[in-house]
């Protein structure tokens, strides 16, 4: 059984929704939310944590809604690894990790230290006195503190330097614990995430494994994302077209290069026949895309 | 555009940036690449003479003053105007309780230059209408391209920027991309960039300088230092970029 899905999950900040509807569940092997500002992927990830309550549809955790769930249960379950600025300035390395721990277990600081690849003798120092990617590594000491079996990351790396980002995210890999990934970074997704949604102005427009969906991507909104990424030696980014998100019909026709008169309907996400992989899309135009459609 | 020979910042007797050579040409791209604590953007604050507290040797010269021995005067005449810096967050040297339009106005005027707000940002893809907005109206990416924008209504020759599009959404820092490579098609703009994003710099720059703790570990052209790295530490960190 999936540890978390949303069901038809409406969010937002007030009264007004900034998520509609989505509906997905994690998967093994890690699962990514990946979108852009405003994409409402960090709102979701809240909820997925229990921090904001649906305006509609519900979190599902271990088959039952959240709000019915053991908090207990769930709280050791899944454990949030935010950015290591998040880390109390005035506490040392070891008390922070420590906290984190159930009591009677607090002289494991030193083997989750270890556990992250760091050097349990920095216990006795601050965080200011450590590395960007340190700390990092100590937040993830504390989520594992718990033993979870779901870590939601945040833009775990975003802050760091490429080197160091390229050890955390070996790090991540090889933990035991699975993955709710949150993040911009396709590059990022591809190395953590088996399988991927694509969110964009609060929908799922595209979801299925991560490899295949960005080798062939079936929704626009997923091709305009991997081609405005830069790649080493490759040509230029692809800047696309700048509109704001359509208020109805599809959200994202207004910058769409391939919409047509049908977008003014909204589409409903539907699972495309004939792939080697499932894949689900919200697209019109998805077999067009897929057989090689451009802009007229 | 710019010349720098032999450039070496030092604090308090220890140097933070050594930089042996750098030109860059009207029209051209040259990137300084490296990780943090590398010495690029202080390396780009030498060129505009603002390190302060800093010991600075060698040359510098920036559309032909000779920074390091020019006086206030002549510094600000090319600060801002004919060398433009653009920093990761422009908004936040925006004033919040004025209009854009107004304070393009207020800049050219400043600089005694005479230019039309609404074409100079129209040239940069944005909607005139955005002159009449307050900076928290606006987005991380429109506000980027509208400090591009003031610092070529300004008459910008040189554009210095330090990670310009790193705090920007991906198709937005293509757009950014995109604006800046047609200026310097179209004007002839040169463009100094300090990035850690390889794949950025190996997509728009001509050519490359990687630092690191303060040195210039390898240079040359874009092309070639991306595919044929001779130094370890380019070749780590072209690994390590996803």
């Amino acid at each position: 059984m999936t540890i978390l899905a949303a069901r038809d999950l409406v969010l937002g900040y007030g009264r007004r929704p900034v998520v509609h509807g989505v509906t997905l569940e994690l998967t093994e092997g890690g699962t990514g939310l990946i979108g852009e500002s405003g994409s409402g992927k960090t709102t979701l990830a809240r909820a997925f944590l229990g921090l904001l309550k649906p305006l509609g549809g519900q979190v599902v955790y271990a088959g039952r809604d959240l709000r019915q769930a053991d908090r207990r249960a769930f709280r050791r379950d899944v454990q949030p690894v935010f950015q290591g600025e998040s880390l109390d300035p005035r506490m040392r390395i070891g008390a922070s990790v420590a906290e984190a721990l159930p009591r009677g277990a607090r002289d494991r600081v030193g083997a989750l230290l270890e556990q992250v690849g760091l050097d349990p003798e920095l216990a006795a120092r601050r965080p200011h006195e450590l590395s960007g990617g340190q700390r990092q590594r100590v937040v993830i000491a504390r989520a594992l503190a718990v033993e979870p079996r779901l870590l939601v990351l945040d833009e775990p790396t975003s802050a760091l330097d490429v080197t160091v980002q390229a050890r955390i995210l070996d790090l991540l890999a090889g933990l035991a614990a699975d993955r709710l990934l949150i993040t911009h970074n396709l590059a990022v997704v591809e190395r953590l995430c088996r399988t991927s949604h694509v969110l964009f102005a609060g929908r799922v427009v595209e979801s299925g494994e991560t490899a295949d969906l960005l080798r062939a991507p079936a929704h626009p909104y997923t091709k305009a994302l991997r081609d405005a990424v830069p790649t080493l030696g490759g040509p230029p980014p692809e800047p696309g077209r700048s509109a704001p998100a359509a208020e109805s019909g599809c959200p994202f026709r207004l910058r769409c290069p391939l919409a047509v008169p049908a977008c003014e309907e909204l589409p409903e996400p539907r699972v495309l026949a004939g792939r080697p992989r499932p894949r689900t899309v919200a697209c019109h135009r998805a077999e067009d895309l897929l057989g090689g459609a451009t802009a007229p | 555009m710019i010349e720098v020979r032999d450039l070496r910042v030092r604090y308090g007797g220890r140097s933070v940036a050594h930089v042996p050579e750098l030109d860059v040409a009207a029209g051209e791209c040259v990137a300084v690449v490296g990780e943090s604590g590398s010495g690029k953007s202080t390396t780009l604050m030498a060129l505009l003479g603002l390190t302060e507290n800093a010991e600075v040797t060698g040359q510098v010269r920036v559309c032909g003053v000779d920074v390091l021995r020019a006086g206030p005067r002549e510094l600000r005449a090319i600060r801002g105007a004919r060398a433009a810096l653009v920093m990761q967050s422009p908004q936040a040297a925006l004033s919040p309780t004025t209009r854009l339009g107004t304070l393009m106005r207020r800049a050219l005027k400043l600089h005694g230059v005479t230019a039309d707000p609404a074409e100079a940002v129209e040239a940069v893809m944005l909607d005139r209408a955005i002159l009449r907005r307050y900076p928290h109206e606006i987005s991380g990416g429109q506000a980027q391209r509208f400090a591009i924008a003031l610092a070529v209504a300004l008459g910008a020759e040189v554009i210095l920027a330090d990670e310009p599009t790193s705090a920007l959404d991906v198709t937005v820092q293509a757009e950014v991309i995109g604006v800046l490579g047609r200026l310097r098609a179209e004007r002839g703009l040169a463009l100094l960039l300090v990035s850690h994003d390889l794949a950025l710099v190996s997509a728009v720059a001509d050519r490359v300088l990687v630092m690191r703790a303060g040195e210039v570990v390898e240079s040359g052209p874009c092309a070639r230092v991306l595919s044929e790295p001779s130094h370890p530490y380019t070749r780590e960190l072209l690994e390590a970029t996803p």
